[in-house]
């Protein structure tokens, strides 16, 4: 499964909220990502999910949903979306709420729903430091279903923009 | 920087290849099986035993090497009642004998003492002009004779003849000389002491390459050096490896020591630790009471008013029992190691949380030091997080022992506060369940 650019960028829903876009470096960057930038220096495009959400909203007159932060396209083994969530700012990992992320999935699901077609694993982005405990606990403790992935931005970029 | 209260390196023996390990308040250490974390807990538990029970250890060690030649003398004064006319004698030689016992072990009057008892019982049996009215028996004075040269053979002195007078001069030059050794090692403190333990716990004569113990810088020990310094901020050591130790018998001799412990009978110390265990976590009371036989039982009172044997009880109670029994009877000071091998074990995962408190509550109240293998998420967790919370979080300390250049030999990386590479290493479990599940 790897990054397609095409896809991201022209898909129709894409197409009409055109400024959604945004260099994924910036996005991890403007969420707190610490330490070094794996995406320093490149070019690669992602969709901001909370101006799609708000777009949407707008546009279908109701009320925001909770959403994942970006969106990506890949082109392997089909075309499909990537939902991801970054969750660079706990102080403490066990803050984590299991109810917040299936919430943020579904919502994301229920705006997308007949645009695209989305794949079926989510991601859960985590600083470097933090991901292994995240995990622990997001499998142990939450016991969160296992398409919920966890991952930091370092193992993002291996699999899918490399 | 910060002077660490106790570093400890170990290099080179059985499963550990490098362990530098600081111990400022609570020290937590993961690695897999196998890795040599019981051994560190049993190094650190045996040196400070050693160290800071020197005393204590030479007066063990003297009686055990006087152990025959007292049994001699016990049967001497109790199992001869050779006639009427001697028994003032024979009142006197028992009261000379239980004096052996009293007093400062470790003295030269002490010593004085055995002399002239073991004199007076040659002047009294064997001398020429006292045999003919005390010794009534060949049997008798053969069995002595035998009792005499077993000693003698079993300390490694031959003499020429069985000379009884001779024999006993060998037994008195026996029992200076175990005297005289012990005084020299309460004078030099040898390391020795500690090695001689070491291989009798490892079984083994191949010692550490390398154990050192600093304390704010300064050596207690080292393999290196000839003697044992005397150590200020621990100053006892206890050892858990097991809940199910209390009330237990075994060969084990840190069972026995932690069992002696529990049935200490100190002041009662019913401190708000040992009321928080009481109250909210066993809902009850750990108590001893003495029985029929004057042997101490561990009794669990539960807040109902039911009382159940502390044997028959979970083992998750027998856990917090055995903290707040060294609690109650004054065990647990600022100068205590307290060594809990994988203190996870048979508790409930609430129970991993209330442990983990109570753990950093009694090092921040108390200020009681931990050694703490373990292999639990939870543990490792919550004793990071209560720690920040409570902010002692500066004098913990995690280490991971990992293999590094050699196989089935562990490094330990120290890792500061940072718990993650602990976790990457619990969580290969989690890509075992996706490899062998569904």
């Amino acid at each position: 499964m790897k990054y397609c650019k095409n896809i991201t960028e022209a898909h129709p829903f894409i197409m009409e909220c055109s400024n959604s876009l945004i260099k994924i470096e910036k996005l991890l960057v403007n969420e707190g990502l610490k330490g070094a930038n794996p995406f320093t220096d490149t070019e690669h495009l992602v969709v901001n999910m909370d101006h799609v959400e708000t777009y949407f909203a707008k546009k279908e007159k109701r009320n925001e949903r909770s959403s994942m932060d970006f969106s990506f396209g890949i082109s392997s083994p089909s075309e499909k979306y990537v939902l991801a969530e970054l969750r660079f700012n706990y102080k403490k990992i066990t803050n984590i709420s299991k109810v917040d992320l299936i919430h943020k999935v579904e919502g994301s699901i229920t705006t997308l729903k007949g645009k695209v077609e989305l794949n079926s694993e989510y991601l859960f982005i985590f600083q470097s430091n933090q991901k292994e405990q995240a995990r622990s606990l997001f499998y142990r403790n939450l016991r969160m279903p296992k398409n919920y992935l966890v991952k930091d931005v370092t193992e993002l970029k291996t699999d899918f923009f490399s | 920087m910060k002077t660490s209260q106790i570093k400890i390196q170990t290099h080179n023996f059985r499963a550990i290849n490098k362990a530098d390990i600081i111990i400022d308040g609570i020290t937590v250490v993961a690695g897999e099986n196998g890795s040599g974390k019981s051994t560190m807990s049993k190094l650190l538990y045996y040196l400070y035993k050693t160290v800071s029970n020197y005393n204590n250890l030479i007066s063990k060690d003297l009686e055990d090497k006087l152990r025959d030649v007292s049994r001699f003398l016990e049967i001497i004064a109790f199992e001869r009642h050779s006639s009427k006319e001697n028994e003032l004698e024979e009142e006197q030689l028992i009261r000379d004998y239980y004096s052996l016992f009293q007093g400062n072990m470790l003295t030269e009057e002490r010593m004085n003492k055995w002399v002239s008892v073991l004199d007076k019982v040659y002047r009294i049996f064997y001398s020429e002009d006292t045999q003919h009215r005390n010794i009534k028996s060949f049997t008798r004075l053969t069995r002595f004779k035998f009792i005499l040269k077993d000693i003698l053979d079993d300390n490694n002195i031959s003499i020429e003849s069985e000379n009884t007078e001779l024999q006993f001069q060998k037994i008195i030059d026996l029992v200076k000389s175990i005297f005289d050794d012990a005084f020299n090692k309460k004078k030099f403190r040898p390391s020795s002491l500690f090695i001689d333990e070491l291989e009798t716990v490892f079984g083994i004569v191949n010692l550490p390459e390398k154990f050192e113990v600093q304390e704010y810088g300064e050596t207690i020990f080292s393999s290196d050096k000839d003697r044992l310094a005397i150590p200020y901020s621990i100053q006892n050591a206890i050892y858990i490896d097991t809940p199910m130790v209390i009330g237990s018998s075994s060969d084990n001799e840190y069972w026995e020591d932690l069992n002696e412990l529990l049935r200490k009978k100190g002041k009662l110390n019913n401190s708000q630790i040992s009321q928080l265990i009481s109250k909210e976590i066993i809902k009850g009371d750990i108590s001893i009471e003495d029985n029929d036989f004057s042997i101490s039982d561990f009794f669990y009172k539960r807040a109902d008013g039911s009382i159940y044997n502390l044997l028959d009880c979970a083992t998750g109670i027998k856990s917090f029992g055995i903290i707040q029994l060294l609690l109650k009877n004054g065990s647990l000071t600022d100068k205590t190691l307290l060594i809990i091998d994988e203190p996870e074990s048979h508790l409930h995962p609430q129970w991993i949380i209330e442990y983990a408190r109570l753990i950093v509550l009694l090092n921040k109240e108390i200020g009681v030091k931990f050694f703490i293998p373990s292999h639990n998420p939870d543990m490792v967790s919550a004793i990071k997080s209560i720690s920040e919370k409570e902010g002692i979080l500066d004098e913990v300390n995690f280490y991971i022992a990992k293999t590094e250049e050699k196989e089935y030999q562990y490094d330990y990386i120290h890792l500061g506060t940072d718990i993650e590479p602990i976790f990457e290493s619990f969580n290969i479990a989690l890509d075992r369940i996706n490899k062998y599940g569904i």
